[in-house]
């Protein structure tokens, strides 16, 4: 017997099936939800849609959700009274109970989980305009995730082999300044950079070597060349097509080929060589076969690493690498090092440290070690680093941040501490203050 | 030897040759007789030259109707992508469809890797278009102008040779020709395209635009025109499926051209026309053994459809009497009867008469054709050619024309003798043998 929800106005009876009804906008509670063993949607494809996302990022949805009487992405499963459509449910329902003991419900973790629940699919690219992205990952689309995100989550499956490329789907050429898809391409003549060119068919005359516009030499009974008044009649032998195929209808040029440029229309960035742009690629994507336990330990993250997945160091190393610095300026003063604890307001715990991951790994030296609490806190600990050198790299931490972030919704503080205020300071308070 | 007695013996070999009067009043008649055929030939041009002169051309430029242009390939390889580009080329804006027939394409992979490589490259060309067709097992030239004939969605068929191409105005004037409803087939002038390549080459084209295009214009007048090219020519589709097509074997042109022309003396108002306004370029053999391999196929053909497959047909009964009359007066005549002459008399008198009486008589004989030589080139330059500048570059080789056609004509005899004792129609290589063998 299934606890179903059904959303919508459709009425279904089936002795396997336990159903209530609720309608789109008086979705129950995430406690209530997980009372249910899925959702069967009756709407229309983008109410499907809107309310997938809502269920999938907001609610925290991941048991499987069914549609009435419509193929759709979104739905895991079309709605059939038979024997095959319950054992399917089944399956899926036990592939999300394995896992039912992890409590990591962060966008990241919930992402990767729907991976684990529902492998086919959720990495397979989607033709579309999505934000500056021409094509974005079904997975990327559920759980509203950026595009530099999923790439460098996927770039993470495919290094430790857990996930295979499957096929190849496209690939898109971005802006090279801020990776947007949206490009707008022109052809431009090479003498005076206009866009006013017409694609049109040239002719040749063998005899005086004048070369125009077919158009100038198409007379009543046949072609005629307008310089040398000689009658051409046979291609090949009195005349032929140049290779010059356009003409800029501004200065009048000529050319085989027009130089090629990309504007993006998101930042308005413009790129005279194409050729330099960088390229989104695409592929679609899937769990390695026989992979699922491997799979499931890493969502886990069951394996003790010094460093996590992200670079950031483990909270209990980084403390022992603080205390041994302490240690070592006591000794030797001239060993002064800098710790600075960065306050965010962080909304997609996991996916924001992903993306601040990206940042330091650019901005910082391979020497110094940042660690996060979890809260919103990053500590930094800059080794061989001078007092001068800690507001320099104040300065420049906060400059990256803020690009980073692009928007001024995150307050962001940075409170740097010296050598010589931390032998004062328990850092372990410190920590947990 | 003083001019005196070299008059002595000629008058004694005179003399001489009342013993065999007969025999060399037939050689004097097989020679005069040529004349007035080719008189009525050069009054007929004049008189169109007259009519067209005087006349307003007929602009029928609203009539545009689908040409299937029929390509039959074998191993011309590169070569067919000369005739498909000439046929996109054309200046026509009706529709033009050109299916390229590649018979035996597993043998000949690279002539259908071309025709496929071209067809690709005019994929978006408005009102062309470009099918391939594969024929994997061979069947024969006239097998693959037959499928053509089935696949064609045009009501005006055009016949073009793998090597060939056509003057870029050619399909929109054949257009205009065909409103005249009257008008079953149309004949094209062929030219030589490597004529400026070497000896033979250049005296193949004085044969191609004297011996055949100036000939069959003037036929053509007299509505008795004797072939339409397998290599360039224009059918009505309506007629070509009346005729069942083209039949097996070699020769299917000629065949094909009787066949048409023997629907005349019941429909007297249909015709065949030439222009020489239609204007395709070919290459011609460009050593003296492929020439002779070449008119030892074709004079093979010919003589096998005259007088094997229409024997004792060829009559006004058959076709219209002005037909029938300049068919055995200019094809039978001229292809059969003067060439075998040509081989019997010469062993003769240079057996029989001294030299210097055999070399006058040949002397004479060269200017007598030499004569008739400068006065068709005369004719075709001031009446027919359609690029005149080019045509008088030919003039020094006209003075070996007469040599030439003499080699020509003994070879013809040598082909005819050739067909009649080894039934040479049967080798050719223009169908497998089992095709050919079907055909008898």
């Amino acid at each position: 017997m299934f606890n179903v929800l059904v959303i919508g106005s459709v009425l279904i009876e089936h002795p396997e099936l336990n159903i209530r009804q609720c309608l789109a906008n008086t979705l129950p509670d995430k406690l209530e939800l997980e009372n249910y063993d899925f959702i069967l949607i009756d709407e229309d494809e983008i109410q499907l849609e809107m309310l997938v996302i809502r269920l999938r990022a907001d609610l925290g949805w991941l048991k499987p959700v069914v549609s009435i009487n419509r193929k759709s992405i979104y739905a895991n499963l079309e709605f059939a009274a038979t024997a095959k459509f319950f054992t399917e449910i089944r399956s899926l329902l036990l592939r999300y109970e394995q896992l039912n003991d992890l409590k990591l419900d962060d966008t990241y973790h919930q992402a990767l989980k729907y991976l684990f629940i529902y492998p086919s699919g959720a990495l397979t690219p989607i033709p579309g305009v999505f934000g500056p992205q021409l094509y974005a990952y079904f997975l990327q689309l559920l759980f509203r995730i950026d595009y530099s995100v999923i790439n460098s989550i996927i770039n993470e499956l495919i290094e430790l082999n857990l996930i295979v490329d499957k096929k190849y789907i496209d690939n898109c050429f971005c802006c090279s300044l801020c990776q947007s898809e949206l490009l707008k391409f022109s052809e431009n003549c090479p003498h005076c950079n206009s866009s006013n060119i017409i694609e049109s068919k040239f002719i040749h005359c063998f005899k005086c070597g004048y070369v125009a516009n077919e158009t100038e030499f198409i007379v009543p009974d046949g072609l005629r060349c307008n310089n040398c008044r000689t009658k051409l009649k046979l291609i090949g032998d009195d005349y032929d097509h140049p290779l010059e195929s356009s003409k800029c209808l501004n200065c009048q040029e000529i050319f085989i080929e027009g130089n090629s440029s990309a504007l993006c229309i998101s930042c308005g960035h413009l790129a005279n060589d194409i050729n330099k742009l960088p390229k989104h690629i695409y592929h679609a994507y899937q769990i390695k076969t026989g992979n699922d336990g491997k799979f499931l330990s890493y969502i886990k993250g069951e394996t003790l690493y010094l460093f996590d997945k992200l670079n950031y160091a483990h909270k209990d190393y980084f403390l022992q690498m603080l205390e041994w610095l302490i240690r070592l300026y006591k000794r030797h003063s001239d060993e002064h090092f800098n710790l600075v604890v960065l306050e965010l307001d962080l909304k997609n715990d996991d996916l924001d440290l992903r993306k601040l991951a990206q940042t330091f790994k650019m901005t910082l030296r391979t020497t110094d070690l940042y660690c996060h609490s979890g809260l919103g806190t990053v500590l930094f600990l800059f080794p061989k680093s001078s007092v001068i050198d800690g507001d320099i790299i104040q300065e420049k931490l906060m400059k990256s941040i803020m690009s980073t972030f692009n928007n001024a919704e995150k307050k962001t503080k940075l409170h740097a501490y010296t050598a010589d205020q931390l032998l004062n300071l328990d850092f372990r308070e410190l920590w947990f203050k | 030897m003083d001019f005196h007695s070299y008059l002595t013996v000629i008058s004694a070999a005179i003399l001489e040759l009342g013993r065999y009067q007969f025999l060399m009043g037939l050689f004097v008649i097989v020679l005069l007789i040529e004349l007035p055929y080719y008189l009525i030939i050069v009054l007929t041009i004049l008189r169109q030259y007259l009519l067209t002169s005087f006349s307003r051309y007929p602009d029928y430029s609203l009539y545009h109707p689908t040409i299937s242009c029929i390509i039959p390939c074998y191993s011309e390889g590169a070569g067919v992508i000369l005739s498909i580009r000439s046929l996109v080329e054309q200046i026509y804006s009706g529709n033009i469809e050109i299916l390229v027939i590649v018979d035996g394409s597993k043998q000949n992979q690279h002539t259908y890797d071309a025709a496929l490589a071209i067809a690709k490259s005019y994929v978006n060309i408005p009102n062309r278009e470009i099918r391939v067709i594969p024929k994997y097992i061979r069947g024969g030239k006239v097998s693959s102008l037959n499928l053509g004939l089935q696949l064609a969605k045009g009501e005006i068929i055009m016949v073009l040779d793998g090597e060939t191409s056509c003057d870029n105005t050619s399909l929109q004037i054949a257009a205009q020709i065909f409103i005249e409803q009257s008008i079953v087939a149309l004949s094209g002038a062929v030219r030589v395209r490597n004529a400026r390549k070497n000896l033979v080459t250049n005296l193949q084209n004085l044969e191609y635009l004297l011996g055949i295009n100036l000939a069959r214009q003037g036929l053509s007048e007299l509505n008795s025109l004797n072939i339409i090219s397998g290599a360039f020519g224009f059918f009505r589709k309506t007629m070509l499926k009346q005729m069942g097509g083209w039949r097996t074997g070699s020769g299917e042109d000629l065949d094909l051209t009787i066949r048409i022309q023997s629907m005349f003396s019941r429909y007297r108002k249909l015709r065949l026309l030439h222009s020489s306004r239609l204007v395709s370029h070919t290459d011609a053999p460009e050593s003296w053994r492929v020439l002779f391999r070449q008119r030892l196929r074709w004079d093979g053909d010919m003589f096998y459809v005259w007088l094997k497959r229409y024997r004792g047909r060829l009559t006004s009964s058959f076709m219209r009497f002005t037909t029938s009359f300049l068919l055995m007066w200019g094809g039978l005549l001229f292809n059969l009867v003067v060439p075998l002459s040509i081989l019997v008399y010469i062993p003769y008198i240079l057996f029989n008469f001294q030299l210097n009486f055999v070399l006058t008589l040949l002397l004479f004989t060269y200017l007598y054709y030499l004569l008739i030589t400068i006065l068709n080139f005369v004719v075709f330059i001031t009446m027919v050619s359609e690029r005149k500048r080019k045509d008088c570059l030919t003039i020094p080789y006209l003075f070996l024309m007469p040599v030439y056609q003499f080699i020509m004509r003994i070879w013809t005899a040598i082909a005819i003798i050739y067909e009649i004792t080894l039934n040479s129609h049967r080798y050719s290589s223009m169908a497998p043998w089992w095709v050919l063998k079907n055909r008898e």
